[in-house]
């Protein structure tokens, strides 16, 4: 550069505001973090591996424990039933009283309910 | 696919003095100046576009914008005497350097439009012929010429 540009050159500038930056830059959209899934630290495949891995090491240990359990005896206890026999019941035809023993059995329908409750 | 805001703010942070100097050289006020780079970049932070020269796209935008900013306020802005120049030089600024600064914005307003702008982005703006050549959408030849006539006056005109 010649000697007058160089001289034209060291005038002082005016400069902008302080605020301009600000001004500026804060038209700078906020866009949203992309998770590039090229730039991974840990790939694919190695992430799959490690889930397979501790999904074996979980299932063997779950195994493993099980096994070491004492077996428990199971005992199938029948439901307990409750049977109520509707006797003297006012309805005609329905005398039949088993609070004594009779060897007379009336002729006639026999009505009874039964209520079968579930142990617990 | 977006610019690239983060290339934008660097070419911002970088440039911002020269920005500012080429848009006041257009606008003439420092108000308008500011707008003109502030409605630039938010033209620039949402635009498509990757220009391969993203420097002198930028520039270009601002030019635009200073332009837009005189033809929406058609009414003269209160002119700088200064220019494009500090008006408070320091108190270490030589008396010298002072009369000489007002003798160059003197010149400065005598010349054409074409031949101020290109001085001011050459000199001012740090930017190459080629990239004003793009910024003002003209050829390299007609540039150069509008610097060598502009810079050939503006010595004659401080010599006088």
């Amino acid at each position: 550069m010649e000697d007058f540009e160089s001289k034209l050159k060291r005038l002082r500038l005016r400069a902008p505001s302080p605020e301009l930056d600000e001004r500026v830059l804060a038209q700078k959209p906020q866009r949203p973090v992309r998770i590039s899934l090229a730039g991974r630290r840990v790939p694919f495949w190695l992430a799959a591996a490690a889930a397979v891995a501790m999904a074996g090491v979980g299932f063997a240990t779950g195994l493993a424990w099980r096994r070491q359990q004492p077996i428990a005896a199971e005992r199938r206890l029948p439901s307990p039933a409750t049977i109520q026999v509707i006797y003297n019941s006012p309805a005609e035809g329905n005398p039949f009283d088993f609070t004594r023993a009779s060897h007379f059995f009336p002729a006639g329908r026999l009505e009874a309910t039964i209520q079968t409750s579930k142990g617990a | 696919m977006q610019a690239d805001d983060g290339a934008l703010e660097q070419i911002y942070r970088r440039h911002r003095q020269q920005l500012f100097t080429c848009a006041l050289a257009v606008t003439r006020c420092p108000d308008r100046a500011e707008d003109a780079i502030q409605e630039a970049f938010y033209r620039l932070f949402r635009s498509n576009s990757r220009a391969r020269q993203m420097k002198a796209y930028v520039f270009r935008t601002v030019r635009n914008a200073a332009i837009d900013q005189l033809r929406r306020n058609p009414a003269p802005a209160e002119e700088l005497s200064e220019f494009i120049f500090d008006p408070g030089p320091g108190p270490d600024h030589a008396a010298a350097e002072n009369e000489f600064q007002r003798q160059v914005t003197a010149a400065l307003t005598t010349l054409s439009e074409d031949e101020r702008e290109t001085i001011v982005q050459h000199i001012y703006g740090d930017l190459t012929f080629r990239e004003i050549a793009k910024i003002r959408d003209a050829p390299l030849g007609t540039v150069t010429a509008w610097y060598q006539r502009g810079i050939k006056k503006l010595r004659e005109r401080l010599e006088e």
